[in-house]
């Protein structure tokens, strides 16, 4: 019976925490509603865009890409969809991350997500139109998958067709949505020169990561090459023709997919190989200063030492689960290597922008750097000779800022800025007097500006030119002088991190104009005499160049063998090729492209906003007892379109008999509100159940009542929760002679929640979580004091390496008052070795200690039905201390009702991955009461994660 | 209409059946004769319950209709009433393909089965072999290519062997015949006409890309397209290249000729009309959506439909829309014309039939 009373407390659970927060409920981590939008619905033939007003140029371009890709893809797909596809938009990613259509909170590096369920379309524009292009046609290819595979289901009364592999899901997407640039082919020239092409039915083992949706690009343009697209239209009018995926590639391609992925290999072997006999790789000519996790965007600075001034590298790093910036010499990381700022472990550094922003050093041994903090990002300043952030700047009309630079004198910075409206544009900074000026205003990315050695110019890369509107960037200049835009590069390629050498008439810069980055310099920059000198020749590709000791030496990361590491080499004295700019091209720069808005036709205009409610999620939860059999419920949800207002209602009855049916009504309804910052809500409810514990014996509990709910972030990581619950409890208890409790009760409850955790596969590795909950009952017959309860949950995780940590928690309960909770010890989640629930009273101390290291990282059994994977096996060695007490004299009549006194145990145990749904774990631990132990090892197993 | 023998044009990718003299409920184009013009009108329709995939056949005055779960259903084209249904162990996955009383189904890709559906007896059955080829009838014989690349012969009567051929090319999908030999249309492009009677190639010919929809034979001219978006009318007799024309989108779904033209649809949404002795386009016409069927003739009036719902009636001479009836779903299945009635299954279940009546 106290298994069904668990299933219905999960269930209970349930209802409650998927409404309340995406906070995880107890722990978790916070997505802060920073922001109110004012939202607007503007309707197109096939789509409706909901944006908001500071927004509406965005939203007038996403509804014109978004029907110029309705257009190309239902050719592609020979599908239509008939009902409008819901479009959200939002003016930065910063927004973004705010959304409620989706509870979880949003990797950084997410550009766009389609959402399952209602097929809601929700992109952030990062300042770059060809990037929002690309991303707008690529989720909406998600949702024709969905709905061509659905539709051909249907037609053919199939219900249980195959789901396509993530790889080709993601692979067809940027297949139809982006044509092959040189960052796809440098993922894959790298994997195949490299000798480490992934086969086709491996393809799982980078599941999820960028790596897989280049490969799957890949796979998908061999197929579209060799094949023809025509062949993949008929595998979505042949997914009712086979059981499994490799069944629909065998019926449309008449090859298996193995064999299809042979030829796939073959193709780029054929293509790549010749690259290897005039091109370079990275480590072969430069040598590497990094050694573990990915190292991107170096600066140079300087900063005295015992042999004098030296230069430094600081640079950014990502190595333990969350990105940070470290500094080591010139020499390299094996010499010296110090972390100087940790990213994603506090409100103040939420995120080091790890990819999207640059950093720079100065001659007085300061770092500039963007970190986003609470809502919008903020420029800092950190000084390597004091190791602490001396100076945190935020700007009221910018929310993202990324790559600063200094100029020479150290006093000014220049950095890309986004406003509140999405626009990309260059400011400087200026240090003494707190001035902020804006050099760019218009409609284009501008992106890794620079200053020049005199300080009066700045370099930057930007897609102003007209062939900037498909994602090309070229090099200008902005004279602070006369404020006006030169152009210093030509052409339909990447030029960016431009950086000018201490001659002043020079730059260097990365280009893809070979095919793949490299290192350029152009030569004559202000004396009108222009060069462009290609100084290296890679095959995969260099970024973010940077000179260091009196510009003989360029440091620089590059990507090889699966990795981007930092590498340093002398600056080549012989360029690659020489390319003179011919005379007369100009240097004056107009507009050359405006912002794609939707034509009259298609636009049917916009409305407000008007919350209207739809399912979100329904279904029937089953559960099944081993004494008492099955039992049913039934959970749906209703939410409105940006999922701001939910709810969430849960029905299921406990009735052994006819005649209980009315009385075993279990039902419940739950509002929340996520509007604002403080999300709140409130719900009915009424719960009966019979159950048997050992405490009471026998109880046969009715509750019925409402609540109130408010939750506050003070940040991602930190958070204040309350609520309010009146409640009516009627208990009828065996052990508990006399009449059955009755209490109408109101319950006042408080917590606060700290989670900077940092997740391996089966449980946290790193940070703190913190939970300080109390609450307050009220008996409302006479308002007399019913209980309380007073609980602090402690947790701390020691990094020890990459998937090792020293884990330990420290948890205290009391409970006070006429009806005291009691709190359960023992089993494989609180004290280890003891059975599940073998203390109980109305005081727990727990301490546990625990040390986790990896024991295998993939493991794939072949068994005869199909393969089973176990992703991440852990193993663990602990050590728990734990006590449970009454402090008051009517003991229970269980005489064991206690541990009366100090236990404890030790052992080891194993812990296996399920797919990132549950962790498997095995204990095996010895007992003691630290006087004797005893002598054999008790074995226990649980699903859940680790503490 | 010169010379005896009638084209039929079928659309993706369906079969070509030639018959010596016209009948009007067998598929493809028919000739209605006519001094006045007529015009199309739906008189009814009929809510089938399940949408039809792959393409439906005709025959003997009943519509031949594969369904989910195995079932091929077979109503009348008077009022669209149910005559029977047939449930096959495997699905229907090539085109329908009829002989008057005898229907030609593969099943799988594993049997190809020659069904006397008025009786609803199969009479013989042969190994597919995975192929989803689509057979073509002519002349008391069945042709298809199994999954070995076997070009097969057989007496559609008897199931006896006539004759068979390896063929050098690779994944055989589309075949097309007539009295002067059968082609088969290779996934590279590679066209192999052969004999008749005895499997001796004749001539081959490299159109250059696949085949995807359905090519058409009139007289003694073969028009195909190709997914790059050509179209070719070659000379059945001898492969001999008459001319080739670039419509700059791919056709999926096949076309139709008859000493009017020839009528081409595009994934980008264009019904093209060239000009049967010069390929010179005549005219062209915006759908609303891409047309992923081919077209069908009737009397004056070219029929297709698009993924914009649409049923158009288009004036062959013109090219002016006579009507376009907008239905409730994507259309993807070729029109069916039996006597001066057209039939349209369309993706909203229903099946729908327009009679061409008396005009001005």
């Amino acid at each position: 019976m106290r298994l069904r009373r668990t299933i219905l407390a999960t269930i209970l659970l349930c209802l409650i925490t998927t409404a309340t927060s995406q906070a995880q409920y107890y722990f978790g981590q916070n997505k802060v509603q920073y922001s109110q939008f004012d939202w607007q619905v503007l309707s197109t033939d096939h789509f409706n865009i909901y944006f908001y007003p500071e927004e509406k140029d965005i939203a007038e371009a996403a509804a014109q890409l978004a029907e110029d890709s309705y257009e190309f893809l239902q050719e592609k797909f020979n599908h239509t969809i008939d009902k409008k596809i819901p479009f959200i938009v939002y003016s930065s990613p910063v927004f973004f991350e705010q959304t409620n259509i989706i509870p979880g909170l949003l990797p950084e590096n997410v550009a766009g997500f389609t959402e399952f369920f209602k097929q809601r379309v929700v992109i952030p524009f990062n300042g770059s139109y060809s990037d929002f292009a690309h991303v707008v046609r690529h989720e909406i290819v998600h949702v024709f998958t969905m709905q061509k595979i659905a539709y051909v289901a249907k037609a053919h009364r199939k219900n249980n067709l195959s789901h396509p592999p993530l790889w080709f899901t993601e692979g067809i997407a940027e297949y139809w949505s982006s044509g092959w640039n040189s960052e796809a082919d440098m993922f894959m020239r790298d994997m195949t020169i490299s000798g480490r092409i992934i086969p086709v039915e491996n393809l799982y083992s980078i599941s999820g990561s960028f790596l897989m949706y280049k490969v799957g690009q890949s796979l998908l343009n061999y197929l579209g090459e060799t094949y023809g697209d025509d062949k993949l239209s008929d595998l979505f009018d042949n997914w009712w023709k086979g059981k499994t995926f490799a069944e629909l590639i065998r019926v449309t391609y008449g090859k298996s997919l193995k064999e299809i992925g042979s030829e796939w290999e073959y193709w780029l072997r054929k293509r790549y190989y010749p690259y290897i006999e005039n091109q370079e790789l990275p480590d072969r000519v430069a040598e590497k200063l990094t050694r573990d996790g990915y190292n991107v965007k170096p600066a140079i600075f300087t900063r005295d030492s015992k042999r004098g001034r030296e230069e430094y590298i600081a640079f950014k790093t990502y190595r333990l689960g969350y990105s940070s910036i470290a500094e080591m010499p010139l020499d390299g990381e094996k010499y010296h290597y110090e972390t100087l700022v940790k990213g994603g472990r506090s409100e103040q550094h939420e995120s080091l922008h790890f990819i999207d922003s640059g950093l720079d050093g100065n001659i007085d041994g300061l770092i500039a750097f963007a970190s986003k903090s609470q809502e919008s990002d903020a420029l800092n300043i950190y000084d390597t000779k004091r190791g602490k952030v001396v100076r945190k700047i935020k700007f009221d009309s910018l929310i993202a800022i990324s790559s600063p630079s200094w100029s020479s004198g150290g006093t000014r910075i220049v950095f890309e800025g986004s406003t509140k409206s999405g626009r990309s544009d260059i400011y400087a900074y200026d240090m003494i007097s707190d001035e902020i000026t804006q050099l760019t205003d218009d409609i284009y990315v501008d992106r890794t500006p620079s200053f020049s050695f005199t300080d009066d110019l700045v370099a930057f890369s930007s897609d102003r030119d007209i062939n900037g509107k498909d994602g090309s960037r070229n090099l200008y200049l902005y004279d602070f002088e006369t404020g006006e835009i030169k152009r210093m590069t030509y052409g339909s390629q990447i030029d960016e991190s431009p950086r000018f050498t201490r001659s002043g008439d020079r730059i260097i810069f990365t280009s893809d104009r070979t095919g793949s980055m490299n290192l350029f310099v152009l030569d004559g920059v202000t004396n009108g005499h222009r060069r462009t000198l290609q100084m290296t020749n890679f095959v995969t590709g260099i970024f973010d160049p940077v000179l260091a000791n009196y510009d003989s030496t360029v440091v620089f990361s590059a990507y090889q063998n699966f990795g981007f590491h930092l590498y340093k080499m002398d600056m080549p004295e012989t360029p690659v090729t020489v390319s003179e700019h011919a005379s007369g091209k100009p240097e004056s720069f107009s507009h050359a492209w405006d912002i794609p808005k939707l034509s009259g036709e298609l636009s049917e205009g916009s409305v407000k906003y008007e919350t209207r409610f739809s399912f979100d999620i329904a279904q029937s939860a089953v559960a099944y007892d081993p004494i008492v059999g099955t039992m049913g419920g039934l959970q749906f949800a209703l939410t409105d379109m940006l999922g701001n207002h939910q709810y969430y209602f849960l029905f299921y009855n406990t009735a052994d008999t006819r005649e209980d049916f009315i009385k075993s009504i279990n039902a419940g309804a739950t509002y929340i509100n996520k509007t604002h910052r403080m999300n709140y809500g409130g719900g009915i409810f009424h719960f009966y159940n019979e159950y048997s514990e050992r405490y009471y014996g026998y109880v046969g509990e009715r509750t019925y009542g409402g609540f109130l709910y408010a939750s506050y972030p003070l940040s991602r990581y930190r958070r204040f929760e309350s609520s309010l619950y009146l409640r009516n409890l009627e208990k009828d208890t065996t052990f508990i002679a006399g009449k059955p409790l009755k209490a109408s009760t109101s319950m006042l409850s408080l917590s606060y929640i700290k989670d900077t955790s940092i997740w391996g596969a089966s449980g946290p590795l790193d940070g703190t979580r913190l939970n300080i909950s109390m609450s307050q009952s009220l008996d409302l017959d006479g308002f007399k004091y019913f209980n309380g309860t007073y609980n602090v949950d402690f947790r701390r995780y020691f990094r020890l390496g990459r998937s090792s940590a020293y884990a330990t928690r420290l948890l205290y309960m009391k409970s006070v008052g006429q009806d005291k909770q009691r709190y359960y010890l023992g089993g494989s989640w609180s004290l280890r070795g003891f059975q599940r629930r073998e203390f109980y009273a109305n005081n727990l101390l727990l301490i546990n200690n625990e040390i986790r290291f990896p024991l295998v990282n993939d493991l794939l059994i072949s068994f005869p039905i199909g393969n089973m994977r176990f992703q991440a096996i852990q193993g663990a060695l602990f050590f728990d201390m734990g006590n449970s007490w009454e402090d008051y004299k009517t003991k229970p009549i269980d005489p064991d009702y206690g541990s009366n006194g100090m236990v404890g145990s030790f052992g080891f145990g194993f812990r296996v991955s399920l797919g990132y749904v549950t962790v498997l774990r095995f204990d095996f631990a010895r007992k003691t009461d630290f006087k004797s132990v005893t002598n054999n090892y008790d074995f226990d197993f649980f699903f859940g994660w680790n503490f | 209409m010169a010379g005896g023998l009638f084209l039929l044009s079928c659309n993706p990718p369906g079969p070509i059946i030639i018959r010596e003299k016209a009948d009007p409920c067998s598929g493809g184009s028919v000739n209605i004769e006519s001094e006045n013009r007529l015009v199309p009108a739906l008189i009814w329709k009929k809510n089938l319950r399940d949408s039809v995939d792959p393409d439906p056949g005709i025959a003997l005055g009943a519509l031949l209709m594969p369904l989910p779960e195995n079932k091929l259903r077979i109503v009348s084209t008077n009022n669209g009433s149910r005559y029977a249904e047939i449930r096959f162990r495997e699905p229907i996955i090539s085109p329908i393909v009829t002989a008057e009383s005898l229907t030609v189904i593969n099943t799988g890709g594993r049997r190809l089965l020659i069904l006397n559906w008025v009786k609803r007896d199969v009479l013989w059955e042969a190994p597919m072999e995975g192929s989803t080829a689509i057979a073509a009838v002519y002349a008391n014989k069945v042709f298809w290519v199994d999954g070995l690349n076997y070009m097969r012969c057989f007496d559609i009567n008897d199931g006896n062997r006539i004759w068979d051929r390896k063929l050098d090319g690779i994944d055989f999908t589309v075949t097309a015949v007539c009295s002067l030999g059968i082609a088969v249309f290779a996934d590279d492009g590679l066209i192999e006409c052969f004999d008749l009677e005895k499997g001796d190639r004749i001539w081959s010919f490299d159109a250059g890309a696949r085949i995807k929809g359905t090519p058409a034979i009139f007289e003694d001219q073969l028009v195909f397209c190709t997914i790059d978006g050509m179209v070719a009318r070659i000379r059945m007799n001898d492969g001999e290249l008459v001319w080739m024309k670039d419509l700059r989108s791919p056709v999926f779904g096949g076309l139709a000729f008859d000493d009017s033209g020839v009528y081409a649809g595009t994934i980008d949404r264009f019904m093209i009309k060239l000009d049967y002795d010069s390929g010179d386009i005549e005219w062209k016409i915006k759908a609303g959506g891409p047309i992923k069927t081919g077209p069908a003739l009737a009397d004056r009036m070219v029929v297709f439909a698009g993924l914009d719902h649409n049923i158009y009636f288009v004036d062959k001479s013109s090219g002016e829309i006579s009507l376009a009836y907008e239905t409730e779903g994507m259309i993807t299945k070729r029109p069916l014309i039996c006597g001066n009635r057209v039939f349209v299954a369309g993706e909203d279940n229903y099946l729908y039939c327009f009679e061409m009546q008396g005009g001005e």
